[in-house]
């Protein structure tokens, strides 16, 4: 028994060194993510890393982040949780065991029946509903609570039992004959008896807090600073801190999605079965030693006994010492840690080339769809019907007049409002790009690049390297050149028509437009990066984690920032001396509950992300995710809808189906500005915002303009 | 028949507190869902009055006594395997002077520790490990429902932690017996150590069927993960499914997910498990030892 109570303390002195020293023995930051590792052989690997890679000794989940690191800072909020949750616990256990085992009244008829229904409940199912019920938004707190309802009932049971036969003892009925109050007896000897018992239950408890907490993280429900958080249904958007605190039972509730890569499952789980072990071997040794305690009355004699004891059980008495410095550390450290990352944009903000108000689909090379909304609601419709579908965003040239592509022709609208048709040679694959020099800029299906000028006369024409359908339209970089997708590559045309390069270097046929990078100077696609200048593709490629659909799609945002979507998560790039790194990551954090990825994401001009869940029958959503790393949601209003252009300060126009019509509307982070319908048939398959004014395309041809008060109402 | 009473209250109670609860967090679980909008306001009382009127003819009664059944086909040879275990791993443990061995311990802390999750997800694990790189698929089936060898790994991972727990309370009741002035009476006139085994069993028997029944509680609470993690179709499942939110961004809902009556049956039915295995427990006590009848 010795040996075990050694053992334990041993073990439970290793977890709060590993609390206390993290950020010595860490040999990373426990969020940094690493896209890139070479392992013994020399050779470039993604993650997750296998243990046994340089730099990453325990390996790393499938994000990149180094499981060793995880693990030491993880003992912080996991003894935080879970010795917060055995204080209440034993506090509740020992106060409810103590009434139901001493008083044979109506309190303690109370407090037996609370035992009774505290141990006919299972604890899991307790904690899962009340996390459910309180909100699980509000973090930590919700988990100590729901945790320590009903867990208390094994403490109470014992101390109950131990009051009763205490309460029998001659000492006890002499002193009741001798005319002593039951209160008084009770505060003189119930203390002293119990007292011996605390430690062990405080360590049984700890070890049923954390097998409790891994098995909540199996069925979903997460802790760690509130990784879940449960969003209001309705208009009111509500605001949740995200984090991604590294607690144990999270991870191994992480680890056991994988079932086919066991190194983390063995890794994560061995610690924590050590740790509950230990406290385990704690606990029990500590309540079979118990001594009986035989405090003296008061004064020199009290300290010079407590002196003793110390002397007597020293590992007792430093085990309990360090369990409480770590708690009053971690509880400190919680708030310092969780400081937000401030965003670093890097490169300067795009700009669409020759100075049109909206150059091409998406606005800019970046594709930010950067714009500025007046802070009032609509003012003014027109509208305007041709005969044929349009195609994709329209384009509003510096002069104001708005060009778009239908399947049929070419429809320019000039400032005075008539309307005027230019025919097409084929028909485009999307919408048109304005270049430099004023000059329309069509791709047709059959990968025929086509320069026209306001009359509708051909300038030149450039057909791509390979036969072969178009996937995307054009796109007109900050050096002249065009730029669209044909299945599989990615072909670039001079501004005077020759062709420049053309690189194979995509999955698949796609119609997402290619973006140009950071600094101007290079290409993201789906998930690669290639050079402008060359159509080189970016000498390391970053694996992707295999196993898992994530989606991952690289784009730009509208402060030029170079960022990739990787399924419900946001990360911000920069490129350090030619390898890509991940500076900083931004979560919604109920993503887990998501049933689609997000249709469209992006960073605005004022460094906020945006997420928008636009798929399927139900609801679109909006997510606005701030450098601070709060998240705002929002829903839509609409059916099917799509974001057409994004302020700085995150408001946003979005198009779609409002009770089957086509609608628009104005969201910011805090309400919807305004929706009203379009009044035109069809869906919106385009549009493009420019000088207090929106202009929309439909599907069924209808073209319609909106014009904004500049004050709000 | 008061504890009837009460066992009868106890067992409502969490048939309401399942439903209502189901009801009142449906909101707040479509929110997490970003493309579903959330269900229409629901009146809980008449929701609750339709439900217990239409009770008798709903289908989900005889599906959830079926999963019962189910379950208790895990329960039944999980307990009655870590019963046997845990009182052999009590005896060995166990020295005749009354002293406990050193590894007792260590082991029994140590099984305690392996939660069902832990040990379920290295066995899950193990499975595929065995699959893809050992000889061949292993000749336990891993998922699923079925009166054959799909018994075998749920039965082992919900029957692993209870008898670390059993083996702990039996070897302190064990070895405070074997310093009892009757057992060192009996030595002393050399009665047989078989027959003193026989009276220091009759000892500890009731104290430890009131372990067993608790042991019978720890696996009715790791029956959800259990359940979950092997897809074995019984009450746990039925309670995972109806309240676990989905893991995986593109998987639709589980049939039952936070359907009120579904929550209801399955609160009620593990609460009245819970109370009918304490009460063949407390009956079996009083059987095996008549002091505490008083």
């Amino acid at each position: 028994m010795r040996r075990g109570v050694h053992a334990g303390a041993w073990i439970m002195a290793l977890v709060v060194f590993m609390a206390l020293a993290a950020p010595w023995v860490a040999p990373h930051d426990p969020l940094a993510r690493a896209s890139i590792a070479r392992d013994g052989a020399g050779s470039y690997i993604g993650p997750p890393f296998p243990p046994g890679t340089p730099g990453h000794w325990l390996g790393s989940d499938r994000f990149g982040r180094d499981t060793l690191s995880r693990i030491v800072w993880g003992a912080r909020p996991t003894l935080l949780l879970a010795g917060l949750v055995a204080l209440l616990r034993l506090a509740l256990g020992v106060l409810i065991g103590v009434g139901a085992g001493w008083s044979r009244g109506v309190a303690g008829s109370l407090a037996r029946a609370m035992v009774a229904l505290a141990s006919a409940a299972p604890a899991l199912l307790v904690a899962l509903v009340v996390i459910t019920l309180l909100g699980i938004e509000r973090g930590l707190v919700v988990f100590i609570l729901g945790l320590s309802l009903t867990g208390w009932s094994g403490t109470a049971h014992l101390v109950a039992a131990h009051v009763r036969v205490i309460s029998q003892q001659p000492y006890i009925v002499a002193g009741r004959a001798l005319g002593a109050s039951g209160g008084r007896l009770l505060a003189r000897h119930i203390p002293r008896q119990v007292a011996p018992l605390i430690g062990g239950l405080l360590a049984i408890e700890l070890a049923s807090t954390l097998t409790l907490v891994a098995s909540s993280g199996f069925l979903g429900y997460f802790i760690g600073g509130g990784a879940w958080i449960v969003l209001s249904g309705d208009a009111n958007p509500v605001a949740a801190r995200t984090s991604e605190w590294p607690e144990w039972g999270q991870m191994l509730a992480g680890a056991l999605e994988r079932s086919l890569d066991p190194w983390p499952l063995l890794i994560v789980g061995g610690v924590l079965v050590l740790a509950i072990t230990g406290s385990n071997l704690l606990g029990t040794g500590l309540m079979a030693a118990q001594p009986t305690p035989r405090l003296p009355r008061r004064g020199w004699r009290a300290f010079e006994h407590v002196l003793l004891q110390l002397a007597d059980a020293p590992r007792h008495a430093v085990a309990g010492i360090a369990m409480v410095a770590a708690l009053a550390l971690c509880g400190s450290i919680w708030w310092s840690w969780s400081q937000p990352t401030v965003l670093r944009p890097i490169g300067a903000a795009p700009r669409v080339p020759g100075g049109h108000a909206w150059g091409m689909t998406g606005r800019d090379p970046a594709g930010s769809r950067d714009a500025e909304l007046p802070p009032g609601g609509p003012t003014r419709f027109r509208s305007w019907l041709v005969g044929a579908p349009f195609l994709g965003d329209p384009v509003i040239a510096a002069d104001g007049v708005v060009i778009a592509a239908s399947q049929a022709a070419l429809h320019l609208l000039d400032s005075a409002g008539t309307l005027r048709d230019l025919p097409v040679p084929r028909q485009p694959v999307a919408g048109p790009a304005i270049g430099d020099d004023g000059s329309i800029i069509l791709v047709d299906r059959a990968a025929v690049v086509w320069s026209l000028d306001r009359t509708g006369q051909t300038r030149w024409r450039a057909a791509a390297v390979t036969r072969g359908e178009a996937t995307s339209g054009p796109l007109v970089a900050g050096d002249g050149s065009i730029l669209f997708t044909t299945v599989d590559r990615v072909q670039a045309v001079g501004a005077d028509g020759t062709l420049r390069w053309s690189s194979d270097v995509l999955d698949g046929p796609s119609d997402l437009m290619p973006r140009v990078g950071p600094g101007g100077e290079l290409v993201v696609v789906q998930n690669r990066i290639i050079r402008l200048a060359d159509g080189r593709s970016w000498p390391q490629q970053f694996v992707e984690p295999a196993g898992e659909f994530r989606d991952p799609q690289l784009f730009v945002g509208a402060d030029g920032t170079l960022a990739r979507r990787v399924a419900d998560s946001i990360e911000i790039w920069q490129l350090r001396d030619g390898e890509p790194a991940v500076v900083s990551q931004r979560r919604w954090p109920s993503a887990s509950a998501t049933i689609a990825f997000p249709t469209q994401a992006g960073l605005s001009r004022g460094g906020i992300a945006w997420l928008l869940y636009g798929a399927g029958a139900g609801e679109a959503r909006m997510v606005w995710l701030m450098a601070d790393g709060t998240s705002v949601q929002q829903a839509t209003g609409l059916r099917a809808a799509q974001l057409i252009a994004i302020a700085p300060d995150g408001a946003a126009l979005l198009c779609g189906q409002y009770r089957a019509a086509a609608a628009c509307a104005v969201l910011e982070r805090g309400g919807t500005r305004w929706r009203e319908p379009l009044g035109v048939p069809g869906m919106v398959v385009g549009g493009a915002v420019a000088d207090s004014r929106a202009v929309l395309l439909t599907d069924a041809g209808g073209l319609v303009v909106i014009e904004f008060a500049m004050a709000g109402p | 028949m008061i504890w009837l009473v009460r066992a009868m209250l106890l067992i409502v109670a969490a048939h309401a507190a399942g439903f209502v609860f189901t009801v009142a967090a449906a909101p707040a679980h479509a929110a997490l869902r970003p493309t579903l909008v959330a269900p229409p306001p629901v009146d809980v009382l008449a929701a609750y009055g339709e439900h217990l009127r239409t009770l008798p003819t709903d289908p989900r009664v005889p599906a959830a006594l079926a999963a019962m059944g189910r379950s208790l086909a895990l329960l039944g040879p999980a307990l009655l395997g870590a019963t046997v275990f845990g009182s052999w791993l009590a005896g060995r443990a166990v020295r005749p002077d009354g002293r406990i061995a050193a590894w007792a311990a260590p082991t029994m802390a140590l099984g305690l520790a392996c939660s069902a999750v832990f040990t379920g997800s290295l066995i899950v694990s193990g499975w595929f490990v065995w699959a893809i790189w050992g000889p061949g698929e292993p000749p336990l089936p891993l998922r699923g429902f079925g009166w054959d060898l799909h018994l075998v790994l749920p039965t082992l991972v919900l029957g692993l932690r209870a008898p670390a727990q059993l083996a702990q309370l039996g070897a302190t009741l064990l070895a405070r017996e074997a310093q009892a002035p009757f057992v060192i009476a009996a030595r002393s006139r050399g009665m047989p150590e078989w027959r003193v085994r026989r009276h220091v069993a009759r000892m500890v028997a009731a104290p430890l069927v009131m372990a067993v029944a608790s042991a019978a509680h720890l696996m009715l609470a790791e029956l959800v993960i259990v359940e979950a993690m092997f897809a074995w179709p019984g009450l746990g499942a039925m309670l995972a499914d109806a309240l676990a939110p989905a893991r995986l961004s593109d998987a639709p809902p589980a049939a039952g997910y936070l359907a009120p009556p579904v929550v209801a049956l399955a609160a009620a039915l593990l609460v009245a498990l819970g109370l009918v295995i304490d009460g063949l427990a407390a009956l079996l006590a009083r059987c095996l030892d008549p002091r505490m009848a008083r």
